[in-house]
């Protein structure tokens, strides 16, 4: 690996030693995110203030070097993982909450701040910041607002776009901007704001949010319903919403998920079901019963062959166990699991299932689906083991059939997890040349060097 | 590739980088690192496999701050040994490189000789009686006790025995925490158990968590055939580290003595409650108690609802619950020694857990925990004894409890 002396020696004068790491082991612990795809920086730096990371992107604008920067590193597109010789920015020193505003509903935050950290500490004030990726535990703002992170709530409260207010972000050449502020309307001027949101760390460095906030819901409740097939569930899930009963969430588990699960767990699911529907809804405590009976009496209506609700804490986390479990039970099947998610309207849920089993017979894969049924937010997760390329050749092509198979039922490559690396050689399925070009040429506008994390979303070398 | 190697590699590629250990690497959660975290210990161990480096010092610096707690193993969805894959670098560490100096005196030189490990003690025993504190870290030290447990303790002949144990007593009990043997004799001596004291050497454990292989083995080999020609019906551990590694001798010797062996391994609680089912005392032991959870314990041994179950069958105790009573203390053998400044923020936060539930006493599995929550207690200034779950069901058996040694 070429190591850049020169830069890294101006780096510490400008951050402190101990906020610059460059020998080769630390280099490899920054190699990676949640993907299967590496590659080793040259430095990672880890700033404390917007004030650094406007330094650090002006030194590198200066010397011309690719710069990524990097949250909990828990993407699931290869946003994270540093193009090789490049400067990592580790962003998880900048974790303060700087400020929560229950009289404006807001919450003021540091890139840095991991997701449940801020969902703790709101709900404790009565408030509720409702976009919770599974992965919540760990990822953190500045990577939930540079992917767009969705999660099960999606389908009621919407992602991580519908509550960011405002904006400070740093840009290619060092520049510090604000847009968007501390107010519910703001119309002057272009909507930067959404332009970065979702951009992954592509056109500026995110170093502080303004993030709404709304109630928090009083109470919540959750229902099983299993489903003989696939098209009885989905319409199921048709008729709750035309209902007028939105669900806080609506997952979904497939048959072999379902078998996954039962044969890790034990809990005795059914395996004569070719789908679990798991509904919850939340809101004032008063109105939660009648949606629990509008829901249930729907789910029987439809064809469900069985529907449980929860009465009581313990048997609320009991429905919920299966789906948590998806993760531990699929790795017993096969050590690796390429998580994708697919996405289309809603009522293509099942069209998307079937082609991807199809696919799955066809190249002779695992593939497990669940997801977010609800907003047509499917994770396919392909069961392969790392250490067999061929295996691995066969799970690439699948996967490129399962993004055609979305594209073509109006769907689109990615609801929640981003483009990256991983799905950048497909983005003009989706946009053709004509939209592709209109999105290189924003890039360029933001990032004329193309320096800032080069190679994701487009794909291919810099520039 | 080896069978090792294949290991290593099987355990690597079960990673999924899903990030999680996050979540609850103590060592992470202090540093707020990503070198500190358990998925950064695999990805080295996988480009050390690799060749891609060698076993440089920030290699061995990061290998060598892992507390092997397995919160990681525990929590990761994909059930990832990080701590065995942190072992094996330690191992080939030492295998390319040796031993450092200092370790491989105390791991070669005394470690595999009893009476060298009991004149240490006796001569640390003797510093301390002067009074002189060498460096902080000496409040890491326990009360060395002058002439080691075996020696000064011996079981009572029973007539007619249920069950013949083998009582491995481990170094701490043999050199610190004699109460803590005591109450183990007492208690089993209470439920008909007759227990045999035979010659014993270190677990190894220490040896083996610096990745000295051969003396672990060692050590290994002298306790399966002493213990085993005692002919006893099971071997009794009052450490939970203790506990595990002689559990995991089996794999560690891969021969049939060593495994029968270590499938008559039984930590003292667990032994008390499934296989002797012990007798419920009558005397009131009127404490409000909380109950630590060693790493080497739950997570090692899956022993975590024993400890508690004898706990209730105590008259007059009342348990309270300490927040995340099974994070790791910090102790982890050595490395109060080898990371102090890290030791000591992780034990902090057990600390605080502690203080929060108001309890009297503190309880647990394991007299490396024990030692190092007296420390977190006295430098936070709460005054609140340690002790070990047999010693409050000694009690309550109505055997007095010796003045609680304080660090
Ligand atoms: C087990 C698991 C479950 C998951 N579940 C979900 C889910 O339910 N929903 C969902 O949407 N995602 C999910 N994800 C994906 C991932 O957690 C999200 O994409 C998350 O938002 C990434 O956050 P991070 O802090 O880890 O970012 P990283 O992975 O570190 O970075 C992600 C991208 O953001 C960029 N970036 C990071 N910080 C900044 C910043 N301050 N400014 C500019 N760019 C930045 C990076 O360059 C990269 O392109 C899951 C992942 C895992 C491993
Ligand atoms: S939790 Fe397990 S699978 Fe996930 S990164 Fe950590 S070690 Fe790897
Ligand atoms: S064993 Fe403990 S200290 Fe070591 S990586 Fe796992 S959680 Fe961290």
């Amino acid at each position: 690996m070429k190591k850049n002396e020169k830069i890294i020696k101006q780096l510490i004068k400008l951050l402190g030693q101990e906020k610059v790491y460059s020998s080769l082991e630390d280099c490899l612990c920054y190699s990676y995110d949640g993907t299967f795809r590496t590659g080793v920086p040259s430095v990672v730096v880890r700033p404390s203030s917007t004030q650094e990371v406007a330094s650090v992107m002006k030194l590198a604008s200066q010397e011309n070097i690719p710069v990524v920067p990097r949250g909990a590193g828990t993407g699931l597109s290869g946003g994270a993982v540093p193009v090789e010789g490049s400067v990592v920015i580790d962003l998880t020193s900048m974790n303060r909450i700087l400020k929560v505003d229950p009289a404006n509903m807001l919450a003021v935050v540091e890139p840095g701040v991991v997701t449940a950290h801020l969902h703790k500490t709101v709900e404790e004030m009565g408030l509720f910041y409702p976009p919770d990726p599974s992965s919540a535990n760990v990822s953190t703002i500045g990577g939930n607002i540079a992917e767009c992170a969705g999660g099960p709530r999606g389908l009621k409260y919407g992602v991580t776009r519908d509550y960011v207010l405002g904006l400070e972000v740093v840009l290619a050449g060092g520049e510090v901007i604000n847009c968007g502020g501390e107010t519910i309307k703001n119309v002057s001027g272009y909507d930067l704001c959404r332009l970065f949101v979702g951009s992954e760390g592509t056109l500026g460095i995110v170093t502080r949010a303004v993030l709404r906030l709304i109630p928090k819901p009083e109470a919540r409740r959750t229902i099983r319903a299993d489903f003989k097939t696939i098209e009885e569930a989905a319409e199921t899930i048709t008729a709750i919403l035309s209902a007028g009963v939105i669900p806080a969430a609506l997952e979904i588990m497939d048959d072999v998920t379902i078998r996954c699960v039962e044969n890790y767990l034990r809990v005795g699911l059914p395996l004569d079901v070719e789908a679990i529907l798991l509904i919850e809804v939340d809101g004032p405590a008063l109105s939660l019963p009648e949606q629990v009976k509008t829901i249930a009496a729907l789910c029987q209506q439809y064809g469900a062959a069985r529907v449980r609700v929860a009465e009581t804490k313990e048997e609320e986390t009991e429905l919920w166990r299966a789906r948590k479990s998806v993760s531990p039970a699929v790795v017993q099947v096969k050590p690796t699991k390429i998580s994708e998610d697919a996405t289309v309207p809603r009522k293509n849920v099942p069209a998307l299932i079937k082609a991807i089993k199809e696919i799955a017979r066809r190249y002779n894969l695992d593939i497990v689906i669940f997801g977010h049924a609800g907003d047509g937010n499917l994770h396919p997760n392909i069961l392969v083991d790392k250490s067999n390329p061929e295996e691995m050749e066969r799970a690439e092509r699948a996967i490129a059939e399962i993004f055609q198979a979305a594209l073509s039922l109006g769907g689109t490559l990615s609801g929640e997890h981003g483009i990256g690396l991983l799905k950048a050689p497909f983005l003009e399925m989706e946009y053709g040349q004509s939209g592709v070009a209109l999105m290189r040429r924003i890039k360029e506008a933001l990032d004329p060097r193309g320096i800032l994390n080069p190679g994701k979303i487009f794909g291919g070398a810099r520039n | 590739m080896s069978n090792e190697a294949k290991a290593v590699k099987d355990q690597v590629n079960r990673c999924s980088k899903c990030g999680s250990c996050r979540e609850v690497c103590p060592v992470f959660i202090e540093m707020n690192s990503e070198p500190w975290v358990a998925r950064a210990r695999v990805q080295l161990a996988s480009a050390a496999l690799e060749h891609q480096v060698d076993f440089s010092h920030r290699y061995k610096e990061i290998m060598e701050s892992c507390l092997l707690c397995k919160a990681c193993v525990a929590h990761c969805p994909n059930g990832v040994r990080v701590d065995k894959l942190v072992l094996w670098a330690r191992q080939e560490a030492v295998k390319r490189q040796g031993l450092a100096f200092i370790k491989k005196v105390l791991l070669h030189n005394i470690l595999r000789y009893n009476y060298r490990l009991d004149l240490m003690a006796k001569i640390l025993a003797a510093y301390q009686a002067t009074g002189i504190r060498l460096t902080p870290k000496d409040n890491l030290l326990p009360h060395f006790r002058t002439v080691p447990f075996r020696r000064l303790w011996h079981p009572k002949k029973l007539k007619k025995p249920s069950l013949v144990v083998a009582y491995f007593t481990g170094c701490m009990t043999q050199y610190v925490y004699h109460q803590t043997g005591r109450a183990v004799l007492h208690v089993l001596e209470e439920n008909n158990v007759q227990v045999v004291l035979p010659e014993q050497w270190c677990c190894g454990m220490p040896a083996l968590a610096a990745g000295d292989l051969q003396t672990a083995r060692a050590l290994a080999e002298r306790n399966v055939e002493s213990l085993t020609k005692a002919g006893v019906d099971y071997i009794i551990t009052d450490c939970a580290s203790c506990g595990e590694m002689l559990k995991g001798y089996g794999q560690l010797l891969g021969n049939d003595m060593a495994r029968k062996f270590s499938g008559i391994v039984q930590d003292v609680s667990f032994f008390l409650v499934h296989t002797i089912g012990f007798r419920h005392p009558d005397k009131k032991v009127p404490l409000v108690v909380t109950y630590h959870d060693p790493c080497h314990l739950k997570r090692g041994q899956g022993t975590w609802a024993e400890p508690r179950k004898i706990l209730a069958g105590i008259p007059g105790l009342t348990l309270v619950e300490m927040a995340e009573s099974d994070r790791c203390c910090g102790s982890a053998g050595s490395f109060g020694f080898t990371h102090y400044d890290l030791s000591m923020k992780i034990l902090q936060r057990k600390v605080e857990n502690i203080r929060a539930t108001g309890a009297q006493a503190v309880a647990t599995g394991c007299p490396s925990c024990r030692l190092q929550i007296e420390c977190g207690l006295k430098k936070a200034d709460i005054s609140m004894p340690v002790v070990h779950t047999v010693e409050l069901l000694s009690r309550a058996y109505g055997l007095g409890m010796e003045g609680e040694a304080a660090c």
